[in-house]
Order: C-alpha cells, then sequence, then structure tokens
C-alpha cells in the first residue's frame, strides 16, 4: 500500500476506533504517532513478557519432566513402597506383593515395573554415561513408552533394549541395529522408545523384566501397576487392596502420583520460589518501562493536555487516555513477547531436553500479568497529569 | 428584579472588585477591576505588556483560580466554588489560546470533535464532520480536514484553534491574541467569523490583543494599564 493511500486509511482507522465518543479512542493516534516511542515501548513490553513466558515455561518443563513417569503409567491403581516419597527414589516393594496384589478381587492384571541407573557405553566410544533403565513385560507393557508392537517385538528377545529416542545427545549417534553395553552386557537396540529426559538424568533405556531377573534374580521391582478386572469399581478394588498389602505399601492411581511428584518438586527444590520471583521480576520491569514510556509521554505533551484541562476536560478522561495508550502496548508487548517465546521455547527445548511447550493457562497467566502491570505503570504516569495546571500555559 | 438565569443571558461576565498578585510578585497585577460583557457583545481588551490582560482573561476563563473580588461566567459564580464551577465554566467557553497547541497526533477533524466530547450530547461522529467541514471552509482552511498539524502553518493551526473554540457554538469567546500569528486578511476573516457567530447565536466574545486592525470591529475596546481598567471606548 503506498503512503499516499495507507495515511487516509490509517486516519480513518484511527477516527473509527473512537466512533460514536469524540472523547475515546484517542490511545490509538498517541501510541501510533511516535514511531519510534512505540517500538521500544512495545519491545520493552514484549522483553518483559518474554522473562515471564520463559520462567513459566521452564518451571512447567520441570515439573512436567519430573513427573514424566506418572503420565507413563498404564494402569488404574499403582502400588509401591510407602517409604518412596517421590518417583526419583528407588524405595522397592518385595516382588510376592504383585502376586498379591494380582489375587485381590478385581485386580485383573499386577505388573512389575523395575527401575535402575546404568552405566551405558556406545561402543567404540570409551567413555560411559549414567542412563535410566527401565524394565517391563513386553507383553503387557505397564508402562507407555512408545507404539506397542515395537515394544512387544523388541522386548521379547532378552537381548534388546529399547533406547529412548529423546534422550540428550550425550551418548553419541545410537539407532536400531546397533550394539551397546549396559553395566558391561551388551544389548542390541531394537527401537526406540519415548520418554524424555529430566533435570538430573540424560536419557533412558527399556529392557524386558526377563532380562532384568535374568541379570539379577532377587531384583524387586520400584512399582506394581495394576489393571482393574471389568466391572470393578477403583474405590473398592483400592479399600481390598489396603487391606491385604501391608502397611509398607501404598496404593495410588497414577494421576495422585502425578500430582504428589509436582507437589514434591515444588517443596523440595524451591523452584516455586525461583521462577516465582522470575516472573514477578519480569511483571516489575515492565511496569516500570510502561510507567517510564507513558511518564514521557505526558510530560512532553504538558503543553497539549493542560491546553485540554483548560478547555474542561477532567481527571477521569486523562487517566482513561492514559490506561488506554498502556492497554495498547501491552496488547502489542504481550503479542510479540508472545511470539518470541515460542522462538525461545523451540530453541529451550531443542538445547536442554525438556519439554518446553505453550500452554493456554501460562498465556492467559501472563497475558492478565501484562495487563496489570501496564495499567500500574498507566496509573502512576496519569498520577502526574493531576499536577498540571492550565494556568502554567501562561 | 430579573431572575438570575436571564441576568446571565443578558451578562455573561460580571466582574467585581478584583484583585490578583502573583506569588513572590512585587504588586498587584490586577487591582481592584470591574468589567461586564454584555449579550452579543464583542469586546477588546488591549494595553501594554504586564497591564494584567491575559490575567483577566484566564481568570474569567476560570483557568486561574481567584483571589479577590467576584466572577460571575454565564451564571456560574467563581469564587468559592472551587474545581467543579472552574471544569464547567472551562466546558461552557470557547477558549483560543494564544499558542494553539494542538496534539501533533490528531488530524484538524479528529481535534474538532474531541473537543465536541466537552458537550453534554456530543455530536455524532458525521454530524461533528459536517460540522467542521462548514467552520475551517469559513476560515479558509477546508481543505485541512483530515491534515495534521505539520502538514499546515502556523497561521492555519492558528485558525484550527479558532475552530475549536467555535465548533460547540459556546455562549462566550475568550480569545487570547487570536490573530497574532495571522496576516491581514486572515485577520479580518476570523473576525469576520467570530461576529457571524455572535450575531447568529447571540453569543459574546471578549479578545485580550496588542492587534490594533481590530480594533474597529469591536462593540467595545477596554485599556488596561497597571492593572487597572483606563478607558471603555
Amino acid at each position: 500500500m503506498s503512503p499516499s493511500i495507507a495515511r487516509p486509511v490509517l486516519e480513518w482507522f484511527r477516527d473509527l476506533v473512537g466512533a460514536g465518543r469524540p472523547d475515546r479512542g484517542l490511545g490509538l493516534a498517541f501510541v501510533s504517532h511516535n514511531r519510534g516511542r512505540l517500538a521500544a515501548a512495545t519491545g520493552g513490553i514484549a522483553m518483559a513478557v518474554l522473562v515471564m513466558f520463559v520462567e513459566l515455561g521452564l518451571l512447567q518443563a520441570i515439573l512436567g519432566s519430573q513427573s514424566a513417569l506418572a503420565g507413563l503409567i498404564d494402569g488404574d491403581l499403582v502400588i509401591m513402597n510407602s517409604a518412596r516419597t517421590n518417583l526419583h527414589e528407588w524405595t522397592r516393594i518385595a516382588r510376592i506383593r504383585l502376586a498379591e496384589a494380582a489375587a485381590v478381587r478385581g485386580v485383573a492384571n499386577a505388573m512389575g515395573v523395575y527401575e535402575s541407573g546404568m552405566l551405558l557405553r556406545n561402543p567404540p566410544e570409551r567413555r560411559v554415561h549414567r542412563i535410566i533403565a527401565f524394565a517391563m513385560d513386553g507383553q503387557t507393557q505397564p508402562l507407555k513408552v512408545g507404539d506397542p508392537d515395537t515394544v512387544r517385538r523388541a522386548l521379547s528377545r532378552p537381548s534388546a533394549v529399547l533406547f529412548d529416542r529423546l534422550s540428550r545427545d550425550i551418548y553419541g549417534p545410537i539407532s536400531p541395529g546397533r550394539t551397546i553395553e549396559l553395566d558391561g552386557r551388551s544389548f542390541n537396540v531394537a527401537g526406540f522408545a519415548r520418554i524424555g529426559p529430566d533435570i538430573v538424568m540424560d536419557g533412558a533405556v527399556v529392557l524386558s523384566d526377563g532380562a532384568w531377573l535374568s541379570a539379577d534374580p532377587n531384583a524387586q521391582p520400584v512399582m506394581g501397576v495394576l489393571r482393574l478386572a471389568p466391572g470393578a469399581k477403583l474405590e473398592d478394588v483400592r479399600a481390598r487392596l489396603k487391606v491385604a498389602m501391608p502397611p509398607d505399601v501404598a496404593v495410588m492411581t497414577p494421576r495422585e502420583i502425578y500430582w504428589r511428584e509436582v507437589g514434591f518438586t515444588f517443596r523440595s527444590v524451591p523452584i516455586g520460589i525461583i521462577f516465582g520471583a522470575g516472573v514477578a521480576t519480569g511483571a516489575f520491569i515492565g511496569a516500570i518501562i510502561c510507567y517510564q514510556i507513558l511518564f514521557n509521554e505526558v510530560v512532553d505533551l504538558k503543553k497539549e493536555l493542560s491546553t485540554l484541562r483548560a478547555m474542561g476536560f477532567g481527571p477521569g478522561f486523562f487517566r482513561r487516555l492514559i490506561l488506554e495508550e498502556a492497554y495498547l502496548l501491552a496488547a502489542g508487548g504481550f503479542l510479540i513477547g508472545l511470539l518470541a517465546a515460542l522462538i525461545t521455547y523451540r530453541f529451550l527445548a531443542g538445547a536442554t531436553g525438556l519439554a518446553m511447550q505453550m500452554h493456554a493457562g501460562a498465556a492467559l497467566f501472563v497475558a492478565v500479568a501484562t495487563g496489570a502491570m501496564t495499567h500500574l505503570g498507566g496509573l502512576f504516569a496519569a498520577r502526574h497529569l493531576g499536577s498540571f495546571e492550565p494556568a502554567e500555559l501562561y | 428584579m430579573a431572575p438570575a438565569s436571564a441576568l446571565a443571558r443578558e451578562v455573561p461576565v460580571r466582574v467585581r472588585g478584583v484583585s490578583y498578585s502573583y506569588e513572590n510578585g512585587p504588586k498587584r497585577v490586577l487591582d481592584n477591576v470591574d468589567l461586564t460583557l454584555r449579550r452579543g457583545e464583542f469586546v477588546v481588551l488591549t494595553g501594554h505588556s504586564g497591564a494584567g490582560k491575559t490575567t483577566l482573561l484566564t481568570l474569567i476563563g476560570a483557568i486561574r483560580s481567584l483571589q479577590d473580588g467576584a466572577i460571575n461566567v454565564l451564571g456560574l459564580e467563581l469564587g468559592g466554588r472551587g474545581t467543579a464551577a472552574q471544569e464547567e465554566v472551562r466546558r461552557k467557553v470557547g477558549f483560543i489560546f494564544q499558542d494553539h497547541n494542538l496534539f501533533a497526533a490528531l488530524t484538524v477533524f479528529r481535534t474538532l470533535w474531541l473537543a465536541t466530547g466537552l458537550t453534554e450530547e456530543p455530536p455524532s461522529r458525521e454530524a461533528a464532520l459536517e460540522e467542521a467541514r462548514e467552520l475551517l471552509e469559513q476560515l479558509g482552511i477546508g481543505q485541512h480536514l483530515h491534515s495534521l498539524p505539520r502538514q499546515m502553518s502556523t497561521g492555519q493551526k492558528q485558525r484550527v484553534a479558532v475552530a475549536r473554540a467555535l465548533i460547540n457554538a459556546p455562549q462566550l469567546i475568550l480569545g487570547d491574541e487570536p490573530t497574532a500569528s495571522l496576516d491581514h486578511q486572515s485577520s479580518q476573516m476570523v473576525i469576520g467569523v467570530i461576529r457571524r457567530h455572535l450575531a447568529a447565536t447571540g453569543a459574546s466574545a471578549l479578545v485580550v490583543t496588542h492587534d490594533d486592525r481590530i480594533f474597529g470591529m469591536a462593540d467595545r475596546v477596554l485599556r488596561l494599564q497597571d492593572g487597572r481598567l483606563v478607558s471603555d471606548t
């Protein structure tokens, strides 16, 4: 669009925004008039928005990765050692508990999940790297770690292993058909699983429980995943399990495990405080930037605004005008910040292996925080208008 | 005795015993000034720089707060009434400022339409557009309806300021050197527009000026000297 056409269109749109009310819709005209200031203001607010998004994204990614295992459980109930306060602590239960649980009325299946740290060597590389190893029955698959058929086929062979495709790349190139060593034993990579690293562990492999028990016949599971018989009521089965199991066995649903894990992560590491402070800092910076920009605007337009006061426009008009500008800056800054956050999330996900995802709840939270911070900045800037005396024009 | 509203209509401005001193000022800028402006009158207020002309004008326009004396504008007593009365007077008066102080971001039409927001029942955008177009045509700047201030000369901007003061058809027009940045022909045109407005609406105007070219177009010329009204011709 040529400038000669663009200008009348812009003017028409500016006037239209205030359609119906002559004293409304001026914010757009004021905000868009000084393009340098507009760029600085939206850029500054976008930066504050980006800070908030990154802090929230990292918090969600950490919480998500720490509790990811709970999301992989493919069952109705889980039994685990009651001393096991979080999923990264491998306090085990006696294997006999699986048989005892399977005998409880309403339980169709009780499947053991084994988990431990192992040392992985990817020949000809000589160095070893620590990796998490899971073991389970490939037929019943108590954990959803990938395509069921691939998992079933792979875990039917005792020397086969599934490598987590989302593992960090410290392990070197690993693809199906390759032979790797786990704690000195050779395994053939039969395919890929999808589990994902967390802030402590870099990757994972999945073995069959047969391979696990052949290496250590006395191995005990970290949890038992139970599937209910058709028609069985979860709470009834849970009650029966509590009676049947000794007191050191806890009975929980996968969802309860997930929220317990989120709560534990929040409490044990002060990430809530750390990232919360980051979000608050972002919002504070945004409010300061918004205040500074609008304050400069008010000072620069002192004579014009004083003229309007001399004409009879009251404090409400000026407050509305400044807030209108503040909201427009907030909207522009939020959209740019959101775009920048999506790009940053992509980069961070690639660099850390953490699941950085934009959630609607987080976007809504940041949008509200952006509106609040610019509202605050606008109100403080508008306060200066109260000190303007039209008599100062003379 | 005439009712107050009828009196206000016939005498839109009554100034009684008004004195004014600036903070830290050595002397009174206004000293016991009495002044009456009648319905339909076009009055010029002149005098040397520092005589107190603009101070008196801004007191009448409720831009400055009264210290001593009493001022009644369009039936509203300014003395002791506070900000609410001041804002009401400001809304009812059409004030032409010496510096036009137009917003760089607003087109001429948007400036005029904004001013209509001061009325109790603002006109629609379309009605305001028609009104603005007509007024600007009368002032010789009809082609600048959608111009920004930077696209206009100082004189044209001053005429926009005049249009802004007239758009709400006020009952009282106060002008502070409204022709200062205009050539003779433009001055004649602006004063002519103001006079036509007075004739059509019965409004009154008080204009502070040094421009003796417009004295002849006034009904009365008041002269201030050292804060006192010394002549009324």
